[in-house]
This record gives C-alpha cells, structure tokens and sequence, in this order.
C-alpha cells in the first residue's frame, strides 16, 4: 500500500471506515481519483504530508493535488492537521476541502479561518453523499489550477 | 479750725435742703410712696430699669404708671404688689416679696420680661402713722433669665438623651451592636451581639474582636477595613463570624468611627445585621448556577457529538443500503427491492430529524440582532423558493402588508419559511389551496399572520401544537418531523413575543405572531 500512497493524486483524511469507502466508491464511480490515498486519523495524514516517521521515505514536494480531510479523528483532528498544513508554506497550496458530518458555526468559522479551501456536510442520503463526493473531488482535481508548489 | 466748722455746719444744714436731690441721685433702685400709693419720688437707677421718666411718674399712681402686661393674662404683678403694699400699711412692718415677674412698658407700648426682688418698708411719724412707703426693688432680670436660659437648655439636653436613648433602643432591638477601641477590644456589646455569638457580655467585653473570627476572609480583607476606619472613614463589608459553639454566621457590618476632637477615631461604632440566609442562598445559587453551566456544557458536547456520531452510521445504512440496490437489485425481488427503499428512506428521516432537532437546540444559544425588516419581499422570496419545494401544488397567494418587522433577519425568515411552508402542505389536498399573508400594527405591537384554507386542526388539541416532535397529523396524510412550529414559538419567544393559532377542522387555520414595536 506504501508505494501506491506515494503517488497519490487524491489523499482521503477520514477516520470512518464506512464513510471511507462510500467516498471512494462515489469518486471510483465517476471516474476521479485513480490514485487515492485513505489515511484513518490526523497523525497519519501529518506523517504522509510531511514526510515523517513511517512515510519519511516520501518527499514533501510529491504532495497531493486536494486533500478530503475529516474533522472529528481520534489523536490529531481535523482542524489540526489543517491547521499544520495551512501554515507551512511548502504545503499550504495543496487545496484542503473539509469533509464533515455537521455544520457547527465554530467549526466552520475556525476552518476559513485557517485557510481551508472548501467546507462540505456530508449528507445523510447517499445519492446526495455522493453527488457531494464526486463533485469535490471533479472540482478541485480537474477544474481548478494549482498554483505550481 | 473754725473755717472746717463752718463747712460743716453749712453741709448739715444744706443737707436737710438737698435731701432729695440727694436720694434720687443715690445708687439703688427705690421708689417712695405716699400712703394712696402715689409716687413721690424715684431714684435714677430705678427710673433706668423701669424704662420711665421722673416727670411722667412722680405725683401718679403706682398702677397706673405700672399696669400689666395686657399681653401676659395670667400676670400677677399689680396683685402681689397691691397686696404687699397693702400689709406694709396695715401692718406698718416691712414685707420682702417673692420673686417677682412685673414686665415693664417700653416707649412705643409694647413690655419687656423683667424679674424683681421689692423690699416695701413702711416710714412711721411720730405718731406711729405711715406717711411713706419706701419701695426698694432689686432688678434680677438678667440672672432669671440667664436661669430660665439654663432650664431651657438642660430640658432640650434631657430630650436629646432621650432620643438618643430611644435611637440606641431602636438600634439595639434591631441590630448587632458592638463597640472597640482603636485597637479592636470589645469595649460594649449589646444583646443581639451576645445572642448570635454565643458569648457572655462579660466574655466579649476586654476581648479582642478576634475572638469571632472565622477564619474564612485573608488577611489582606481586615487589613482593607482598618485602613478604612483609622483613616476616619465608614467602613461597610460582609463578614463571616464564628460563634462560641463554632456555627458561623454572616452579617453585613457598618464600621464608624467616632473621631476625637483631633479628629482622630477614638473608638468604632459596628452596627451589623445578620445576613446568613441571605448568604447560604446566595452560595447556593452559584453552586446552582455552577451545575448548570456544566449540564449546559455537557449538553453542547452531546449535541456536538449527536450531530456527528449518529450520523455517521446513518449514512453507512442508507449508503450500503444504496449500494446493495445498485449492485444486487437484479438478485432481489420487488418485495426486496422495496425493504430496500424503506430502510433508505427510513435513514434519511432520520438524518432531517437529528438536523431539525440540533437547529432547534442552536436557537437558544444564538444571539439576536434586531433590524428593521420590509415584510413584502421577505415574503415573496420565500414563497418562490417553497415553490420549488413544492413542485406541482398550485396555490393562490395574496398579500396585505402594511407593517414593517424589527427582528432577526435570519431567524424571522426561519418562522415565516414555516408558517408558509405548512400552509401550502396542509392546503395541498384542498381543490383550490390559497394563502394569504398580512403584516399590521395593533395596539403597539406587530401582529404577522398566514392563513390557508387547508386542512385545519382540532382546537381540542392547541395545547400539542408548538410542541417539540408534537404533530396533529399523520405522517401518511402530511409528512412532517414536529419540529417547525416548536421553532416558530422558540425564536417568537425570544423576540419577547407570542404565537397563537386558530383552526376550524377542514376549513384552515391561521397562524399569529404578534412583536413587540420598540
């Protein structure tokens, strides 16, 4: 699984398994994402992102084009891992679009506030899930232009 | 030699001529009368203290030089004097009289308070007969009315003590007293003061204050008061005591210091009022105060964690669910098929519900802002945007608007979309569902009203009506989660206003809320 994540073009922050796999399944149906990394908390995606511990044979510069990044995981969160990602220049390109199961004000408030590129509910019916999925992953990986990091 | 004799004999014989010069010039005040009480002659000084003339009174009657004071009615002078003269005469002795009030007439009429001292001394002839009264007075004015100037000052004295004495008993009866040197010894405690603190008078008495301290204020909060009181100034603070047994207790306490004439504070004066029940229910509305902001808390981070925790197998049921129709459907049978729908169904109701519900728990925590708000296009946009939600029902809308709203814009279009919203479900099965919206000012308030002619409610149950979860129809006839009009009356509530509702089953309803105009 190492040397697929390495050249992942999507990267999926996401703790929930089942979640986890009606994402994939809703970006695999509409074509997007042929390189899809799926990390299950924030200390993971912080190591895959930077390089470090088990992923420090990866290079910062081979970063994903968007990160789907989860908020409630268990040791580093969402907003933390975005925060670390927002506020490093060699990362805070990478699009971060915010993938949650509610719409707390603070929540959200806190997330543009750290920089984040999209904020996104995730719905309760399944076709809207993955509408929503498909049409994140179709945006920021096809449509719109990245600076070059 | 000769010549002194001569001098002499002159003077003695000169003396018998000048007798009345020389008696009316003499000091002392004296009057002498004839017999009838005509006055015959008048020293100086007398006619000085009776304010009169020698011309105008010698050769007149002693009344009628000497009346009354017509203004004093209970005068006694002319009688007492009458009668004295009248045993000198009889009795040819001489009568002291009692200290005698006699005012006296000033030019221009009206008296002065005067105080003698008369002395009538009969001046026998020979043959033993009065030929003269000798009436020498002493004028004592001045020192009786120095004296009645005394009485006076030793009467309001003694009814200054006693208000002072009554204060004291008020303040006794009411308050604990307590007096110290500048040091803090008890120098006085009055009844209260041993009552609540358990001691004897005669223990607090040569204590120091210390003997009640509780323990519960730091050092630095007696410090404060000291400072406070030895600069002379009142000192005012609540203390907790502790008594003989060790039951403490609290009182609000008034220091005052009482301030030599070096305006130096010489002794305290403590007036304190026991407080403890004011307290302990005090202390007991922040420990109150305290668990509820906890249970607050606890309920945030529940509703945190129900927004995201329970969503999330919601989502798996209704995905797999999704999935396994996608993928198997052509293994299932129709009976299969449709479980299928209601378990994808059932999640998504689910999910409306959890969302209903944590916006209706969000409306307490939100703050509001009011503006003033144009009803008509607040009404239009929302109906066009229902339109969409209802696709497919024709309904007629009219509006008479002639009121603005001041409210919160995002919450007032929250009970509008509602009341709109319901209007059209509920008139949806009627032929010719129609809807009218008005807006009107009535006696200082704003009332809102939307009226349908759809299926209406039984009145007998108005009291479920804005209840939370609380629906008057059937989920088949009209689907609904009984959450909306529990949100109408929450944000009408907050605005300080109210929300009512009249319905005629099968007829319509209408639905009010009325805001305050300020």
């Amino acid at each position: 699984m190492d040397t697929n994540l390495k050249a992942a073009e999507l990267l999926l922050v996401e703790d929930n398994a089942s979640d986890a796999e009606l994402i994939i399944r809703a970006l695999k149906k509409n074509f997007i994402g042929n390189s899809i990394a799926h990390l299950k908390d924030g200390e993971e995606a912080l190591e895959y992102i930077f390089a470090t511990g088990k992923y420090s044979g990866r290079k910062i510069e081979d970063c994903p084009k968007v990160i789907l990044l989860d908020l409630k995981m268990p040791k580093v969160n969402g907003l933390e891992v975005l925060k670390a990602i927002k506020s490093d220049v060699r990362t805070k390109a990478i699009p971060v679009i915010v993938m949650t199961s509610s719409k707390e004000d603070s929540d959200v408030a806190e997330c543009y506030k750290l920089g984040v590129n999209s904020y996104v509910v995730k719905p309760v019916n399944f076709e809207n899930f993955s509408k929503a999925a498909s049409e994140v992953g179709f945006y920021w990986l096809l449509v719109n232009q990245t600076a070059n990091v | 030699m000769e010549l002194k004799k001569e001098i002499q004999d002159n003077g003695i014989q000169n003396f018998a001529v000048d007798h009345k010069s020389i008696f009316e010039s003499l000091p002392g005040l004296y009057l002498i009368l004839l017999p009838d009480l005509t006055i015959v002659a008048a020293r100086d000084p007398y006619l000085k203290a009776t304010l009169t003339k020698r011309e105008d009174i010698v050769g007149k009657n002693l009344f009628t030089v000497f009346p009354d004071n017509p203004e004093e009615l209970d005068s006694t002078g002319e009688l007492n004097l009458g009668a004295s003269l009248k045993y000198v005469l009889k009795l040819k002795k001489q009568h002291r009289m009692a200290l005698q009030r006699y005012d006296v007439r000033q030019a221009n009429g009206t008296f002065v308070k005067k105080y003698w001292q008369p002395l009538n001394s009969p001046l026998l002839n020979s043959s033993n007969e009065v030929v003269y009264i000798i009436h020498a007075v002493e004028d004592v004015t001045d020192l009786m009315l120095a004296e009645e100037e005394r009485k006076k000052h030793e009467e309001e004295n003694a009814r200054i003590l006693k208000d002072l004495s009554d204060l004291k008993y008020a303040i006794d009866q009411s308050s604990i007293v307590g007096i110290t040197d500048q040091r803090g010894i008890i120098l006085d405690a009055n009844e209260n003061f041993c009552r609540i603190s358990g001691y004897e008078r005669d223990e607090l008495i040569g204590s120091s204050h210390f003997i009640i301290n509780s323990g519960y204020h730091p050092k630095s909060y007696f410090q404060e008061m000291w400072r406070t009181i030895a600069s002379g100034k009142v000192w005012k603070g609540e203390i907790k005591n502790r008594a003989k047994g060790g039951k403490e207790y609290w009182v609000e306490t008034t220091i005052v210091p009482f301030l030599n004439e070096m305006g130096k504070p010489y002794q305290y004066f403590a007036i304190r009022t026991e407080t403890t029940d004011k307290k302990n229910a005090e202390e007991q509305l922040y420990r109150s105060n305290e668990q509820l902001l906890a249970v607050n808390k606890e309920l945030e981070s529940f509703s945190y964690s129900v927004s995201h925790d329970l969503r999330a197998p919601l989502r798996a049921i209704n995905g797999y669910t999704t999935i396994l129709k996608e993928d198997y459907a052509s293994v299932l049978d129709e009976e299969g098929n449709r479980i299928l729908s209601v378990i994808t169904n059932s999640a998504i109701v689910m999910g409306q519900l959890i969302d209903e519900l944590l916006a209706f728990s969000r409306l307490g925590k939100q703050k509001l802002v009011r503006v003033e708000l144009d009803v008509e296009p607040i009404v239009q946009t929302i109906v066009s945007e229902l339109k969409d939600v209802y696709r497919g029902i024709e309904f007629k809308l009219s509006t008479n608007i002639s009121a603005k709203l001041f409210a919160d814009n995002t919450m007032i279009k929250l009970v509008v979309t509602n009341l709109i919203s319901n209007a059209i479900k509920y008139s949806s099965k009627k032929a010719e569902p129609s809807i009218r919206v008005s807006c009107k000012l009535e006696n200082g308030e704003t009332i809102f009203a939307v009226e349908d002619n759809g299926a209406g409610f039984d009145m007998k149950y108005y009291n479920k009506l804005f209840g939370v979860f609380q629906r008057l129809h059937s989920n088949t006839d009209f689907e609904g989660t009984g959450v909306g009009l529990a949100i109408v009356e929450r944000i009408i509530n907050k605005h300080g206003g109210k929300v009512w509702a009249e319905s005629i089953l099968d007829q319509g309803s209408t639905f009010f809320f009325s805001l305050p105009n300020n």
